[in-house]
């Protein structure tokens, strides 16, 4: 995936370690360490995406947030914090963030994190019927087929899903899943996620030749055709 | 308190007592000008009134037998004065028939009781009667002003006496009262000084909790006994913090250790560094859900407050545990009943949720039947999860909230050991409570929570 991002993070080894490996992905990196700069750039240039650090010199980065969104400006923002607490991300988001992500975080989450914001931009049509390989998933009648079979899935399986094809063909992490299917901020016994994994993969992948819900060590998972 | 010296200059009387000697001082005084006042003039009226009636007496007298007795009776009365009476009959030319007045005063013509100054061997001010008698000789009858000086002497000298009483009275007061307050101040500084020197546990003696002292002393021990129950928790705390964090950061050695290992091959190293990267998580997890439960204790994330509907919040998470319920073996049943809204910390109480769930999950044993159940009973919602599995005999439950306390070591599953305590949490920023209670057989939790938060 290739798109332009503007990174706002003061810290020198955040902001490199995160603009070396976005560059190495195919992105286009634009690093400012200003908060009043970020949102100079933010304003007045087009980007993909922004990475937004909240503790910055200048001007702090909800108050960034805020006044980008107070403009206008619809820019896909992705915050970085190093606090902790479950109150922070929801006052992150409420001011205008699309997704959170607490310091110290993975390159891999990051990753995954901003190709789901910049994709969910761009996927803006109203879609009724959602697909990959052989799977139908018909989001009006709620019905899911794989090779014109019926797959008999509960709802929250169902859910789960739908948020794999939504997002076919990227890297989607546990705590992704923990926050954006079911709202749920941290778990300190990651193994539940497992658990809805292995049972959405049982009905979904058991009898067929390709397997489609793949396991990526450590990251997370990915609904693709190819392995 | 050292030397004696130093121990009465300490009961001297505050700034405070001399104020309140000083202002009943002034007042006394402001009394005393009053007596003063109204008393002076009862007096002059009183003398007038009898001058009147001396001249009146006089003047028939004088009338009925004769200038040369008017004489003789004023001579007579002036021998005899002993009140400050003066008396003088006077010649049509001013000369001196009789009386103590040696000299006719400009000022006596047609005085009713005027002040006039007298002049001669005696010279005084006095209040003076004149009356022209129908020969034309004239009579004063007056009143030095002996009676008034009498008075204000002993209004000056009951002022003196009043000012004594008071001043003596009100400083041995000062010292008692001083005294009495300084005992049970020190009381309270002793106690302070002790717990600055290390004992937490020094405590107020309270004599009568409903005086003043009483009470200041009662909340002191209050406030002493929350202190020490937070330090000692944070003790606790940071005890089990230290030997919580030493496993999972030995484990993350050895795993690193072993990808560091020359002969390693590539699937060995990425599963110990997969090992690392597991437990770095679990130390994380630890750190945020210590950050949450000192927020939530705290109070500092009653601002996140909102309303939401409890019953479908507990179905979502229920929702979301069912598969591990089922995978230890286990069933789950809801009862949700009515939408319940209350005013809650979502985030929070999620996670409380869910780790009640989990706990049954992991604690119950195979073939438990786990239920959660949300009821609206008056001004709160109970959240009860409830299983029939092993239970928690009696005198492990009080520990149970505590953090860090794993009741089976033996039984280790990775956990923080702070799942309670998240309960406990989210129960107190909510103004409710969590019990655990015996379900016969099996344990219940049952977490309840205000629907109207009070506090905000």
């Amino acid at each position: 995936m290739s798109g332009r991002v503007l990174l706002v993070e003061d810290d020198a080894d955040t902001a490199d370690y995160v603009a070396k490996g976005l560059r190495e992905a195919g992105f286009t990196v634009e690093h400012v360490g200003d908060g009043r700069d970020g949102l100079y750039l933010a304003s007045s240039s087009a980007f993909d995406a922004v990475i937004m650090d909240r503790m910055l010199p200048g001007m702090d980065g909800l108050s960034v947030v805020k006044a980008l969104r107070a403009g206008g400006v619809e820019t896909p923002i992705l915050i970085l914090s190093a606090l902790a607490h479950m109150d922070e991300r929801v006052s992150g988001l409420r001011a205008g963030g699309d997704d959170y992500l607490t310091k110290p975080f993975g390159f891999s989450e990051l990753h995954a994190r901003l190709e789901n914001l910049i994709r969910r931009r761009g996927g803006k049509a109203v879609e009724t019927v959602l697909r990959c390989a052989d799977v139908v998933m018909d989001l009006l009648s709620r019905k899911v087929t794989r090779s014109g079979k019926a797959l008999d899935l509960l709802p929250r399986e169902f859910k789960l899903l739908e948020y794999f094809l939504r997002n076919k063909d990227r890297v989607v992490t546990r705590t992704m899943l923990l926050e954006q299917v079911w709202d749920y901020r941290f778990d300190p016994h990651t193994s539940i996620i497992d658990t809805h994994i292995s049972r959405l993969r049982k009905k979904l992948d058991d009898g067929y030749p390709t397997p489609l819900l793949h396991t990526l060590r450590g990251v997370g998972y990915r609904l693709s055709e190819a392995p | 308190m050292a030397s004696p010296l130093g121990h009465l200059r300490r009961l001297a009387p505050t700034t405070f007592v001399t104020l309140a000697v000083l202002l009943v001082l002034a007042a006394s005084a402001a009394a005393l000008v009053v007596v003063y006042r109204t008393g002076g003039s009862i007096i002059t009226q009183r003398e007038r009134a009898e001058a009147l009636a001396e001249r009146d007496l006089l003047a028939e007298v004088d009338q009925e037998q004769g200038l040369a007795t008017l004489v003789s009776s004023v001579a007579r009365r002036a021998r005899f004065s002993a009140g400050g009476e003066r008396y003088g009959l006077f010649s049509e030319s001013g000369a001196p028939l009789a009386g103590d007045l040696m000299r006719y005063e400009p000022g006596f013509t047609d005085a009713d009781w005027r002040l006039v100054r007298v002049h001669g061997t005696d010279p005084a001010s006095i209040h003076v009667v004149t009356t022209v008698m129908p020969d034309g000789s004239r009579l004063v009858v007056g009143r030095d002003r002996s009676n008034i000086r009498r008075f204000e002497r002993s209004i000056l000298e009951g002022f003196a006496a009043a000012f004594l009483i008071v001043a003596v009275a009100g400083f041995v007061a000062g010292y008692i009262v001083n005294a009495r307050i300084l005992q049970r101040v020190d009381a309270i500084a002793l106690t302070a000084e002790r717990i600055a020197a290390g004992d937490l546990s020094a405590r107020t003696p309270v004599a009568n909790p409903n005086d003043p002292f009483g009470r200041v002393a009662a909340s002191l021990n209050a406030m002493l006994e929350r202190i020490e129950e937070l330090m000692t928790g944070m003790r606790t705390v940071t005890d089990s913090l230290a030997h919580d964090l030493r496993s999972p950061l030995t484990r993350m050695k050895g795993a690193l250790a072993r990808a560091l290992y020359d002969g390693a091959t590539e699937a060995e190293r990425l599963d110990a560094i997969e090992d690392a990267h597991s437990q770095v998580d679990h130390v994380l997890a630890t750190f945020s859900a210590m950050l949450d439960i000192a927020r939530a204790e705290t109070g500092l994330s009653r601002e996140m407050m909102q309303p939401v509907d409890v019953a479908a919040l507990v179905e979502e998470v229920a929702d979301f545990f069912t598969p591990i319920i089922e995978d230890a073996g286990q069933s789950l049943s809801e009862d949700l009943g009515a939408p319940a809204i209350a005013l809650v910390h979502e985030a929070l109480l999620r996670q409380a949720i869910g780790n009640l769930l989990h706990n049954a999950a992991i604690y119950a044993g195979e073939g438990a039947a786990v239920t959660v159940k949300v009821e609206t009973l008056g001004p709160s919602i109970q959240i009860t999860v409830a299983d029939t599995g092993h239970g928690v005999p009696r005198e492990h439950r009080g520990r149970m909230h505590e953090r860090f306390v794993r009741l089976d070591p033996a039984r280790g599953t990775g956990g923080s050991g702070l799942g309670l305590a998240i309960v406990t949490a989210c129960a107190k920023l909510h103004d409710g409570t969590l019990s655990l209670e015996d379900n016969g057989p099996g344990l219940r939790a049952v977490l309840q929570i205000s629907r109207s938060h009070a506090r905000v």
